[in-house]
């Protein structure tokens, strides 16, 4: 049984649309991205995982808890990290923080100042004279001072410089090995390629796909660009092939089939330069969503 | 207890402040009742020209408003306004902070159940009532001491120092309602002084108009000091009601509280 489980979850705003039969099982130890556009229902997702909000139908369960009725119990081992973090007026960050800190059944004091060093916060300063990025840590230490078996992180980027994000990436990878799991909203692909090992695609309310990351990249095109001395033959395409781009020697094109083959073509050309690469998740998403 | 703790910790200054306050207002009103004593005959002379409703919609009776205990339930009305803004702004502030600062997503994920969030706050607000009316009683108490050497009864002014507590919970009461019902909340005071004000002009009307039926929407009027005074005795109706009324609307607070969806920023 996964650690976070959600059945056929539905949550209408009134009319208008939340999410619909939202299935997702995470495995404990498994670091989950979650993307999806703005709107697309991961934040409402998350919130009815987190008991903010009740889901209209369906169930959420964690640790084989009703979300719904034993949060309690399950916000013991719970870390979140909003997109906006909001703090009470004139606190000082280590008041915040010991009052986080004053839920759980543990000292956190150890912890609070390790991430604070690694982090570079000053927790004697007040919150209201933070900026952005500065409050931004005090959400990500706050999240995690009680290390919570599950972390759950709502597009949790956003003010954080690219020094900060790798620091933070790097304590959320640690965290991990520790046994921790991860589920990870985001809207920004290529922090989603970096740390996660599956990911679902959501798409107006409804989870169009879930699958690791590997494994979306498999299936997918290979984007292949070629320029070559001689001209090509006719006989070098085939319908593995599409998106060809023929322009003089420039050659490009997407590939989908069995790449030994492929390489056997390119083998009796005359290759002057070739670049194939992957498709991106960026690639993979937009391809998603503009098929449907 | 942390968060009982944190709301007394939010709202001490400010009670400070309220209690200083009202102490203050207490004792320097009083402190005229020698003053209107010995002038006493010249001003019921005086207050014979002005209209009659004018008089009542100021809670002005003049036999009663001579004897020491009578005086303080005139100053009393101006008491229980600032008291009852008190009370409003400390049920809506306490229960309407995570609204009003965006921290309910904070306080939410952690482990602690929707109801105990709420009843530590009611907690701590009724905590900070009671203290500042335990401070009240005492300024009241002295200054009516100090101002009249003639004997009275101590039972009375307690009676009408609780109608006063009284009035703070129902305040208190709906205060916390609408901080848990509301969806945005930008500052405290202005909502507050809009209701508590709205509530006192209802109470200029009823004694106006003296309809029965609007006592029953006029908190300031649920209990009235100068029967108070002659009868050392509550009226049961309204102390039942008053009472009916707040546990109504915690209970309706509780309920709201426990199912209410929290939306997103």
């Amino acid at each position: 049984m996964g650690i976070i489980e959600t059945k056929k979850l539905t949550k209408y705003y009134g009319k208008s649309r939340g999410v619909i039969d939202v299935d997702l099982n995470i495995e404990e130890g498994e670091i989950f991205g979650f993307i999806g556009p703005n709107g697309a229902g991961k934040s409402t997702t998350i919130r009815c995982l987190l008991n903010l909000i009740k889901p209209t139908s369906g169930k959420a369960t964690m640790f084989g808890l009703d979300c719904q009725k034993d949060y309690r119990k399950i916000h013991e081992e719970i870390g979140y990290l909003p997109s906006e973090v909001f703090y009470y007026d004139n606190m000082k960050v280590k008041e915040l923080l010991a009052y986080s800190a004053s839920f759980f059944r543990k000292d956190c004091s150890a912890k609070i100042k390790e991430l604070a060093n690694r982090l570079d916060l000053d927790l004697n300063k007040k919150i209201d004279d933070l900026s952005y990025g500065n409050r931004k840590k005090v959400g990500i230490i706050q999240g995690l001072l009680h290390s919570p078996k599950v972390i759950i992180l709502d597009e949790p980027t956003g003010g954080l410089d690219p020094l900060m994000q790798q620091t933070f990436f790097e304590i959320l990878k640690e965290e991990n090995q520790r046994g921790a799991t991860v589920l990870f909203s985001s809207h920004i692909l290529s922090e989603v390629q970096k740390l996660c090992h599956r990911v679902a695609i959501i798409k107006e309310g409804r989870i169009i796909r879930i699958d690791t990351m590997a494994s979306l990249q498999e299936n997918m095109y290979l984007k292949v660009e070629l320029e070559t001395k001689t001209p090509l033959p006719d006989t070098f395409l085939n319908n593995a092939m599409s998106n060809t781009q023929i322009n003089d020697h420039d050659i490009s094109f997407m590939y989908k089939g069995d790449a030994n083959e492929l390489i056997g073509k390119l083998a009796q050309l005359d290759v002057a330069r070739i670049h194939m690469s992957e498709p991106d998740l960026e690639e993979i998403f937009m391809h998603y969503y503009e098929k449907e | 207890m942390n968060i009982f703790l944190f709301e007394l910790k939010s709202s001490f200054k400010s009670t400070i402040i309220w209690i200083f306050a009202l102490c203050l207002v207490a004792w320097g009103f009083m402190m005229i009742f020698p003053a209107f004593m010995s002038d006493s005959a010249e001003i019921i002379e005086i207050f014979k020209n002005y209209p009659p409703e004018l008089m009542k919609a100021l809670g002005f009776v003049p036999d009663q408003f001579f004897s020491v205990l009578g005086f303080y339930s005139f100053v009393l009305i101006y008491i229980e306004l600032i008291a009852a803004m008190q009370a409003m702004v400390l049920g809506l502030g306490t229960s309407g902070r995570e609204i009003r600062t965006r921290t309910s997503e904070f306080l939410l994920t952690k482990p602690v159940k929707r109801w105990e969030v709420l009843g530590a706050k009611i907690s701590a607000i009724l905590f900070l009532l009671v203290v500042t009316n335990l401070f009240l009683m005492a300024a009241s108490g002295i200054a009516v001491k100090q101002v009249s050497s003639l004997p009275f009864s101590l039972t009375a002014l307690v009676l009408v120092n609780v109608s006063t507590f009284l009035l703070q919970l129902v305040f208190a009461a709906l205060g916390v309602l609408l901080g848990v019902t509301f969806r945005k909340l930008r500052s405290v005071a202005p909502v507050s002084l809009a209701i508590v004000f709205g509530f006192f002009i209802v109470n200029m009307l009823k004694a106006i108009f003296n309809d029965a039926w609007i006592r029953y929407f006029s908190p300031f009027q649920f209990f009235e000091k100068y029967t108070i005074i002659a009868t050392k005795s509550f009226d049961t109706t309204f102390l039942i009601y008053s009472i009916a009324i707040v546990l109504g609307m915690t209970l309706l607070s509780f309920v709201y509280f426990s199912m209410k969806d929290i939306h997103s920023v």
